[in-house]
């Protein structure tokens, strides 16, 4: 029976995202048996929100693509010791973020940012509605602009506060599973959310209301 | 540019811009040959399994430099495990660890590993040249494909559980033969992601 021990810790997680993790555990333990094609379900499941962390992490998509692929490797060499105490899910954001955190000490001094190109179906219209009051060829440019902006804001916060905001307004990602990614309290999550969001408001000021 | 921001700040809130974050993503033909990267990784650390000294090395390194009284045990620990490991290398009736043979082997080099044996500290028993046939569709008979791993049914009386090979085989080169009874996957240039993977044969 594949039940992952991520059961003892259900009032942590929602059905849905219960459900989810004992599929996972269902998969590491195929992997864990020599299968290896069952890693590939798990890289599939998880490869865009992985690297869609370490891209806002770093902002730099060719390092955010190294770094997915490096926390992917990591995970497949570590995965015969993952035991289920937490879920897998946690577990690889743990080496994605531990990754990209590693990255971003090596590289403290190099401040260089490549953008990903924006999924036109996925802009938020009420977004480009509420910011341009510019001719439909300004809109492009203006957005480009405003990701550059948000990008430079978000590379100015701390590790941790940048962390909290990616999970959680990107990732859309509970308190309680940053919490746990992140290996701290609700209450702190939520502190550092506050400020990191205080300060981004700062940063951003002539493009906010 | 301030009339810019100044119309810019009408409505927008922080949440707003930060879920336009959610857009930036990259297209379908970089997860493509980012499969194709990750499976060749993958497939480089199947075959190329660490000893298990080097787990110690990046400790033993800093504590030789943050701890100058405890340098020179660090050291000489640290070599006593290196020579406790070439010891065993060489009573083993395996002379060729896997790191030589994914730097070395030539094509059309499979390497067969003991079940029992199949851990980190596994070495393979024997490297023989196209020792094993695989079934593969008429259609394929020029292609090329890298042979990923072949997973086999679980049979106790077999020697051995997996085959890997780290370079590129030619379909002309291998035995056409019923020695396999499934394999794998296998990915290359004419033999995309198949529908199923992992399950019986290809």
């Amino acid at each position: 029976m594949a039940v992952s021990k991520t059961l003892a810790k259900s009032l942590t997680l929602n059905p849905e995202r219960q459900e989810e993790a004992d599929a996972d555990f269902r998969l590491v333990e195929r992997v864990q048996a020599g299968e290896v094609a069952a890693f590939d379900a798990l890289v599939h499941k998880y490869r865009e929100r992985i690297y869609g962390i370490i891209y806002n992490l770093t902002s730099n998509c060719e390092d955010a693509a190294d770094l997915t692929q490096e926390s992917f490797i990591k995970a497949f060499r570590s995965i015969g010791r993952f035991k289920g105490s937490s879920s897998f899910f946690t577990w690889l954001y743990r080496i994605a973020i531990n990754g990209a955190l590693s990255h971003l000490r090596r590289n403290r001094f190099r401040r260089y940012f490549s953008l990903e190109k924006l999924a036109d179906e996925e802009c938020n219209p009420e977004v480009l509605q509420a910011l341009l009051l510019a001719s439909e060829s300004e809109k492009r440019t203006l957005v480009n602009e405003l990701q550059e902006k948000l990008n430079e804001a978000l590379q100015k916060l701390s590790f941790k506060h940048r962390t909290v905001v990616t999970l959680f307004e990107i990732d859309q990602l509970s308190h309680q599973e940053i919490a746990e990614i992140m290996e701290c309290s609700v209450g702190t999550v939520r502190s550092r959310l506050h400020y990191a969001k205080q300060q981004l408001q700062a940063y951003l000021k002539d493009y906010l209301n | 540019m301030q009339d810019n921001h100044s119309s810019k700040k009408s409505s927008v809130t922080l949440e707003q811009l930060l879920h336009l974050k959610r857009a930036e993503r990259p297209d379908e033909r970089f997860w493509d040959e980012f499969d194709r990267e990750l499976h060749r990784r993958q497939l480089a650390t199947a075959v190329n399994v660490r000893p298990w000294y080097t787990r110690f090395s990046g400790a033993g390194l800093v504590a030789l430099r943050r701890s100058a009284p405890f340098g020179a045990a660090a050291a000489a620990l640290l070599a006593g495990f290196v020579l406790f490991d070439q010891h065993e290398t060489d009573a083993t009736d395996a002379p060729t660890a896997p790191a030589q043979i994914a730097q070395a082997s030539p094509e059309n080099v499979l390497v067969v590993l003991p079940a029992e044996q199949f851990t980190a500290r596994a070495r393979p028993i024997t490297t023989e040249e196209s020792p094993v046939s695989i079934r593969v569709p008429s259609e394929l008979t020029q292609a090329q494909f890298v042979v990923h791993q072949f997973e086999l049914p679980p049979a106790p009386a077999r020697p051995w559980k997996t085959v890997a090979s780290p370079n590129m085989l030619t379909v002309s080169a291998i035995d056409r033969g019923e020695g396999f009874e499934s394999a794998g996957w296998a990915t290359g240039p004419a033999l995309r992601a198949p529908a199923n993977p992992g399950a019986g044969s290809f």
